[in-house]
């Protein structure tokens, strides 16, 4: 992963000279919005650039309305951009049209940061999955409905539900299926585990583990948990203020991190009395 | 604890939700209390229970769910049981909720402004336009929001994820209510902003004597907010006790296995135990 921020590079080397090109490029993206009644310009992400080459798991941490989601949703062709290029999997979104983005859609799943608010409240989980399994209709091979349950921790009784009678975690794991049953070449995840306990996030996050190693894919994981993106992720990419004060390869800028804010998040990670103490 | 010092009190509290043609038992016999100015944790698995009893607690249920057994009450009078629901007398003035999904605690078709003026308007009798101006922009800036003038103008999907939550807890605390019942309040802020709002849900106990239910996922959240803490496990609430003693020598396997399930911060997960 190479990333940058207003044309400097925070980053030395390449990680990986995987022999595709890069899962998704980004140059110098902005996204402003407009605030409804002074009519003025909000700058949520102000010139990022992120390349991400198959197989990268790249974390995206910052300060809450740094522009993690609105990158993410512009990065997918979701949300609104202002300038700037994006490539996915090697498609420039500005020459795609609807429908040539719509195919790409079974390739690049989304996970969204509120999980019922994104599952649709008419639908039990077993009608989902199996609208999802009509989107790639020549698709011989699927996990089966229970398989891919067991798979995030839920039961076969889960596959009757629907979203508002499952749990905060139940409704993110769900999610997780969803995006996985479509084997896809990317995904974004925006805090796919934050309501997930300690013990049930940790199958997750072997899970999301061994499917990206299996699969080559890459993900772009938006987390505010900096223990599970060290846990995760090969490269991290810290947001402040809609821009990218710091990025490389997870050790390195967990370890020695360079920037006063990354250094601030660190220190405000929670449990220091309990580690302290035990 | 005294009777008299208890603000919220559950007792054998039993939960069913109907699904298909089956009845399920969700919450089975569950105690509980919160004092004035005390932070009380309900920790525990996902799927556990946590949000259902939370919720119980303002009568703030789905509609296939029923309370089958047990009480509470809020400072001596009973609010819920299989038989009464007095919990609309209480929500918003004496107890407020933050939900899980801040989609749920705000109006997409409405301002910021617009509905913290509405609660001050419906719980504060007599409350002026000067005051609740006043009051909006100072509870947004006591949840460490910046730009509170913006905010204030935004529809809630206008605004990131955090500052829904934050604006959330806002509309529940704006009223200043004696009980608080915040259901995974933070988890979408990052871990500085998410130390701010403890640090000032703490001082709404302490200073305004607000007893606070925090369920949360996170132990370690919860050992840097609260005085007891109860670790709830398919339904029912497994330990309950002051934080040091359930975290630093925890009785129940379940416990010890969330603490062992920890990351730790130099290294991977450890094994589970
Ligand atoms: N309306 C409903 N109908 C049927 N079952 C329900 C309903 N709401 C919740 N449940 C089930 O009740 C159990 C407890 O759910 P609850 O939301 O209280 O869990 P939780 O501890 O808050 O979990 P999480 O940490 O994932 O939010 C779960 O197994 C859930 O699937
Ligand atoms: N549709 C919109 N109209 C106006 N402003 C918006 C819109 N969407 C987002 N914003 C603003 O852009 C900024 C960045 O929001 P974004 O959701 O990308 O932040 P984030 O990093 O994901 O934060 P969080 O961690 O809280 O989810 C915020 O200040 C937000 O209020
Ligand atoms: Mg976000
Ligand atoms: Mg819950």
């Amino acid at each position: 992963m190479t990333s940058t921020s207003h044309g400097t590079s925070l980053v030395g080397a390449d990680s990986s000279s995987a022999p595709a090109g890069p899962v998704l490029d980004i140059t110098d993206l902005v996204v402003e919005h407009r605030r409804e009644k002074s009519r003025e310009l909000f700058r949520a992400v102000g010139g990022v650039s992120l390349s991400m080459q198959p197989g990268d798991t790249v974390g995206v941490v910052g300060e809450s309305g740094s522009g993690k989601t609105t990158l993410a949703m512009a990065a997918t062709g979701l949300g609104p951009r202002t300038s700037g290029k994006i490539e996915l999997l090697g498609r420039d979104l500005d020459t795609l049209s609807k429908q040539q983005l719509r195919a790409l859609r079974p390739e690049v799943q989304v996970v969204f940061q509120d999980p019922h608010g994104s599952l649709d409240p008419r639908q039990s989980v077993r009608s989902g999955f199996r609208e999802l399994r009509r989107l790639q209709p020549k698709r011989t091979s699927w996990t089966d409905d229970v398989a891919l349950l067991d798979q995030v921790r839920l039961g076969p009784e889960m596959l009757d539900r629907y979203p508002h009678q499952l749990s905060g975690g139940q409704a993110q794991r769900v999610c997780i299926a969803r995006a996985l049953l479509m084997r896809p070449r990317l995904i974004v995840a925006d805090e796919p585990t934050s309501g997930l306990d300690v013990s049930v996030q940790a199958d997750v996050l072997d899970l999301l583990r061994e499917s990206l190693a299996d699969s080559g894919a890459s993900m772009l994981f938006i987390s505010h948990d900096l223990a599970v993106v060290r846990n995760l992720c090969s490269h991290v990419m810290v947001m402040l203020h809609g821009e990218v004060v710091e990025a490389g390869p997870t050790e390195e800028v967990l370890n020695a991190p360079r920037h006063d804010y990354t250094r601030k998040l660190l220190a405000a990670m929670p449990g220091a009395r309990w580690r302290e103490k035990r | 604890m005294n009777a008299g010092g208890t603000l919220l009190e559950v007792s054998d509290l039993t939960v069913t939700a109907a699904v298909m043609d089956r009845s399920l038992t969700l919450l089975h016999g569950v105690s509980l209390t919160v004092a004035p100015g005390e932070v009380v944790g309900l920790v525990g698995e996902s799927g556990s229970g946590k949000t259902t009893l939370a919720r119980s607690v303002l009568g703030l249920l789905e509609s296939n769910i029923t309370i089958a057994g047990g009480s509470i009450s809020l400072r001596g009078e009973e609010i819920v049981s299989p038989a009464a629901d007095r919990t609309v007398s209480i929500r918003g003035k004496h107890a407020g909720m933050v939900f899980q999904d801040a989609s749920r605690s705000l109006n997409p078709l409405f301002t910021v402004r617009s509905q913290l003026a509405e609660v001050l308007r419906r719980h504060v009798p007599g409350i002026g336009k000067d005051q609740i101006a006043a009051r909006s922009a100072q509870v947004l800036e006591r949840m460490r929001i910046a730009d509170t003038g913006r905010v204030l103008d935004s529809y809630p999907h206008q605004l990131s994820g955090g500052l829904r939550q934050r604006v959330a807890i806002g509309l529940a605390v704006v009223t200043e209510p004696a009980l608080v019942v915040a259901d995974e309040c933070t988890t979408a802020l990052d871990v500085t902003t998410q130390a701010e709002v403890v640090v000032l849900l703490r001082s709404l106990a302490a200073d305004l004597g607000v007893g606070l239910l925090f369920v949360t996922h996170d132990l370690m959240l919860a050992s840097d907010l609260c005085d007891r803490i109860a670790v709830m496990y398919q339904g029912e609430i497994v330990e309950l006790g002051a934080v040091d003693t359930v975290l630093l020598h925890p009785e129940v396997d379940y416990t010890k296995r969330l603490l062992a399930a920890v990351p730790q911060w130099n290294g991977a997960t450890s094994p589970h135990a």
